[in-house]
């Protein structure tokens, strides 16, 4: 207990003595905290709110359906199997079903649904009032309808309206508004009626023979384990006529879009996480070189190497503990303030919290971590002779062979732990730790050749210039440390505007005329001409449009390609798959331009001039499911006659451009006269419009099937707009915290330098001269890094694109063009503030040692 | 002697060619096309699985010299019907069967309408002198008592009107039945093509058999 006493005597000693120095070391470590905690309130924020979205249009946490009814026993047994932990449980069943008002009739979708129905999310509804309101719960009796469904059966009075749905009557309760489980995905075929599920029996639509989909939607204990209750039900079951689905596991081009979301957002986390270790433990680098006096007479007055290491880790965390309370209780009251910036100035619906685990995994990762890192500099500190401590720097080096192995191994096991956790994923974690290990191994190469290089060339500048290039070359472990540091601020800088611009690109269609307001397929041959005519008189719109030729693949250079049921099953839930998948035919399209939304990867495009043998592109993922490659002929059946391709290109597609995409297109010339449909998309017009076309089209071509799309693609790219932005506000949050440390770092270096410059100034150099000096060495640095940085920055953003997101390529070369004027900016305005104190040098301040920051009198 | 050798040959090859137009020994069979959608296109089967290739082999067992040609395409719908036998008329069939119009009954089409394609496409057939039939489908209960009557009349009008004959429901016994299903409850599995073509066989070797 003494001894302990005598400890914390020690470090309040210590902090006493030097207030400005730990007062300088805390406003720091509250500006690197502050960051940091911000962006996690952030992440976690975006991450809940994706996944919560997720969950809605699910209906979810995890569902177990089927193209058929499933019974309550038959979900118990399953449920019991793999013991499903779930909070509340619901049910819908969906069908197609010719409905009646008065004479009119009209298909919908029906939806029959329990008391729970939705878990996630709410019905929003116009009552028969006309008054907005919430739907809590559906009555025996009641219906409510898509909006569309009221004019198609020309219902006048909603208060009086009942609606026929097989054999049973029901009352029009209300429109429903907004359905969180309709996405652009479900634009469905027909309009949708929700009725109660005890309404289901009375309409005797259901029975032996009815095409029915019936779902089981849970809400799970933990909302965290549906992916792995997915797994086990899949493995558990495999009966094919049962799908398992879960929030993010879904393979609808509707949560791709999540699924970039939750990937970037992994990607924050570890940004987030490198930028605080560099920042801190270059602070505690920094902290322990500015301490070294202080060490060396705690030494020579015979302080035991123990109690000083003691002293020292003990003051680093209280000082560390403290800043991060500070820290948190700005960001605390910051919450409110920015939540209403959020709603009212961003509309961005994103609840900022921040719980306490949250707080306490932050506190471990910012607060503990980097002490570990600290580690080889206390122990080298602690080992050395105090007249070498008493000495401008102190090498790092001399860590026994085995303790630095041990130490790097811990470290970068431990930032990989951090990596993996935080991203979710071990593929992501690695390869953002090898990445940056990869930026650190080559930016130390760069550095310490480049001062090997300019060695031998620096006698020949002149002295402002050689000085700044020796004092570069004499510090090396000062030179590398910042070097490094910079170097790898800006490579984690670089990757979120790069991956940033990727997403969007991937998920905003480029060009606002072209997002659909109706779709339409199924239109003939015979009825394109005058589909054009009426769409041209409605609308005032060219029509394109796209043919569709049915075809099955019957072989890939001679093998067969369709795989045949053995022994009446088959062995597991994937080779079934994989089996309807290569027999379920394929849909061709002919073309002779890329359009927007692709781009040719590998191979050529189609010659001008028809062959003997068509020409074909593939799409890319499609590609390499069914291992095909350029060069390989392909054999399809087009309705009975045999037709061969070559394929001559690979290329990527933007399956969420809402442009009509194919895996296979055809060169023009051999599809032509085959049968064919053609589907079409009419955009960016009104809802009026939309309704007058579709009565003119269901009017003269009843076969033709158009379908509003208008709502859902509208509330698809609101929500996508605002992710945008959030995921630009994050980019943005991150480059400001790469700033602090840009600031930190110019601004300790100048301080470590002023006794330096106030001994040339003793010598005779001039104030200029001086100044020109510090701007040298800095500019120099400073522009070393930035380009290194940028160059490593985009080949890891390229990776991470291409490898991991599979993304299209974009790079953002404007926020780089401003991220280097506002680190060139930046560096040239800390440097001009720290460098005050050159203004006022006095020759008495050397020998009292009072350069930089360190307390004195 | 040689001459007389000759003639009596040929004559009584003829002869037995004329008594009996599928036998084996002819050298190019007669086309049967069945015009439909998924179902006759297999979808989710392999085509060999599928029930226009099982017609097929039992075909050969009979010995009977005829190709069943299928020309499914999925999705597709009684408008297309016309276009379709135009293309088919290329091949020259000697017979066509037509089995479109379920995805009407699904999309809620107007049985109406589904009528006047059906009977284009059978009487564009018959103007163009190839020996066509009809192919009896229904939807599922789930669509309404009233729209499935309806709809199952269109088709013995149609057979009707035009004189032809009307094949049985092919999915008979199959419709509805979870083992004879894909998962997506409407499409026939290898089984359930099995079950489809004995169903139609029957109907089939009758026409072609005639």
């Amino acid at each position: 207990m003494q001894k302990l006493l005598k400890l914390f005597y020690f470090v309040q000693k210590d902090l006493l003595s030097q207030k400005k120095l730990n007062s300088f070391f805390v406003f720091n470590l509250v500006l690197g905290f502050l960051g940091f905690l911000l962006l996690q309130v952030f992440q976690v924020s975006l991450d809940q709110q994706t996944k919560n979205k997720a969950q809605e249009i699910l209906g979810g946490d995890i569902v177990i359906s089927a193209r058929r009814l499933i019974n309550e026993a038959e979900v118990k047994t399953i449920e019991d199997k793999v013991n499903l932990q779930f909070q509340k449980r619901a049910k819908s069943t969906d069908f197609f079903a010719m409905i009646k008002f008065g004479e009119q009739s009209r298909l919908v979708l029906v939806r029959s649904v329990g008391d729970n129905y939705p878990l996630y999310g709410n019905l929003e509804i116009k009552n028969s009032d006309g008054n907005n309101a919430t739907l809590i719960k559906i009555m025996s009796g009641e219906v409510y309808v898509d909006p569309e469904l009221v004019d198609q059966l020309k219902i006048t009075d909603l208060k009086t309206a009942n609606l026929k749905v097989g054999d049973v009557d029901l009352k029009l309760e209300g429109v429903l508004t907004s359905d969180p489980s309709r996405t652009f995905r479900l634009g469905a075929l027909a309009p949708f009626i929700l009725i109660s599920e005890k309404d289901l029996a009375a309409t005797n639509l259901v029975k032996a023979g009815s095409t029915v989909t019936t779902s089981f939607l849970y809400k799970l204990n933990n909302p965290a384990a549906a992916d792995s209750a997915k797994t086990e039900l899949e493995k558990n079951y495999l009966d094919p006529s049962l799908r398992f689905s879960s929030a993010l596991q879904e393979e609808d081009g509707g949560n791709r879009v999540f699924r970039y979301l939750i990937d970037y957002l992994g990607l924050v986390s570890l940004i987030s996480i490198g930028l605080c270790f560099l920042c801190l433990s270059y602070m505690l680098n920094w902290f322990f070189q500015v301490q070294k006096k202080t060490i060396a007479i705690y030494k020579i007055l015979g302080m035991p190497d123990t109690t000083l290491l003691k002293v020292q880790v003990l003051k680093n965390l209280i000082l560390s503990i403290s800043s991060f309370k500070i820290a948190l209780v700005i960001i605390l009251l910051s919450l409110a303030p920015l939540q209403s910036l959020l709603d009212n100035y961003f509309k961005i619906v994103i609840r900022l919290t921040i719980s306490p685990m949250q707080i306490f995994i932050s506190f471990l990762v910012v607060v503990i971590g980097p002490q570990l890192i600290a580690i080889p500099t206390y122990l080298a500190a602690m080992s050395m002779n105090p007249l070498i401590l008493l000495r401008q720097e102190v090498s790092q080096a001399n860590l026994s062979r085995r303790l630095m192995i041990a130490w790097v191994a811990s470290v970068a096991l431990l930032f990989w732990g951090l990596a993996v956790w935080q991203s979710h994923s071990i593929q992501t974690g690695s390869v953002f730790i090898f990445g940056l290990l990869a930026a650190t191994v080559v930016a130390w190469l760069f550095i310490s050749s480049l001062r090997k290089l300019t060695a031998l060339f620096v006698h020949k500048f002149n002295f402002e210039l050689r000085y700044a290039f020796l004092s570069l070359i004499r510090k090396p472990g000062s030179t590398d440390l910042i070097f490094m540091t910079m170097t790898l601020s800006v490579v984690v800088l670089t990757l979120l505007p790069h991956i940033k611009k990727s997403i969007v690109e991937e998920v905003r269609p480029e060009v606002s005329s072209k997002i659909p307001s109706v779709f339409m397929f199924d239109i003939q041959m015979d009825q394109k001409d005058e589909l054009i005519k009426i769409v041209k008189e409605k609308v005032g719109q060219d029509l394109d449009m796209t043919p569709l030729v049915r075809s099955r693949i019957l072989k890939i250079n001679d093998q067969s390609y369709e795989r045949v049921e053995e022994q009446g099953f088959f062995k597991t839930r994937e080779s079934e798959n994989e089996a309807r998948f290569r027999n379920r035919g394929v849909n061709l399209t002919y073309k002779a331009n890329l359009q927007d939304s692709e781009e040719l990867l590998k191979g050529k495009w189609f010659s001008a001039t028809p062959g003997e043998m068509a020409e074909i592109s593939l799409e890319e993922k499609y590609a390499e499911r069914i291992g095909a490659k350029i060069g390989d002929v392909m054999t399809f059946d087009v309705q009975g006659l045999e037709i061969k391709g070559k394929v001559a290109s690979i290329r990527r597609v933007r399956w969420t451009s809402f442009q009509p995409n194919f895996f296979i297109t055809f060169q023009p010339g051999f599809l032509e006269e085959a049968p064919q449909v053609y589907l079409s998309a009419v955009n960016q017009i009104n809802q009026e419009q939309v309704r007058v076309l579709q009565n003119a089209v269901v009017d003269r071509f009843a076969n033709i099937s158009i379908i509003n799309v208008k709502q859902s693609v509208e509330k698809s790219l609101v929500f996508i707009d605002q992710m945008a932005l959030a995921l630009q506000i994050m980019a943005t949050l991150a480059l400001v915290v790469g700033f602090f440390i840009f600031i930190i770092l110019i601004n300790t270096q100048v301080g470590e330098r002023i006794n330096e410059m106030n001994l040339l100034q003793v010598l005779g150099s001039t104030q200029d001269q001086l100044y020109r000096i510090m701007i040298t060495q800095f500019s120099l640095i400073a522009f070393l890094s930035l380009l290194v940085g940028l160059g490593l920055g985009s080949l890891i953003a390229y990776v991470i694109m291409a490898v991991m997101f599979k993304l299209g390529i974009y790079f953002d070369y404007v926020s780089m063009l401003s991220l280097i004027v506002v680190l060139v900016s930046l560096t040239f305005g800390v440097l001009k503030v720290s460098m005050r104190p050159l203004r006022n040098l006095q020759p008495l301040a050397l020998l009292k040692n009072e350069g930089g920051l360190v307390d004195g009198k | 002697m040689k001459l007389l050798y000759t003639i009596l040959t040929t004559t009584l090859f003829s002869l037995a060619v004329f008594a009996n137009p599928n036998t084996t020994t002819q050298s190019s069979p007669k086309k049967f096309i069945i015009l439909g959608d998924s179902l006759t296109e297999g979808y989710g089967v392999a085509q060999s699985a599928a029930f226009p290739a099982l017609l097929q082999k039992k075909v050969e067992q009979d010995k009977l010299n005829w190709k069943i040609i299928s020309s499914g395409s999925s999705g597709s719908t009684s408008a297309s019907g016309l276009q379709r036998i135009k293309w088919i008329a290329k091949s020259k069939p000697d017979m066509v069967l037509v089995l479109l119009g379920s995805n009407d009954g699904l999309r809620g089409l107007k049985p109406e309408e589904t009528e006047k394609n059906l009977n284009d496409t059978v009487e564009w057939a018959k103007q163009n002198n190839i020996e066509v039939s009809l192919g009896q489908l229904h939807v599922p209960p789930n669509y309404g008592k009233d729209y499935e009557k309806k709809f199952s009349a269109v088709y013995a009008k149609v057979a009707a009107k035009n004189k032809i004959q009307l094949a049985p429901f092919l999915l008979d016994k199959v419709a509805g039945q979870k083992d004879l299903n894909l998962a997506d409850g409407i499409h026939p599995n290898e089984k359930g093509h099995q079950i489809v073509a004995d169903n139609l066989y029957p109907f089939v070797k009758k026409l072609i058999s005639k």
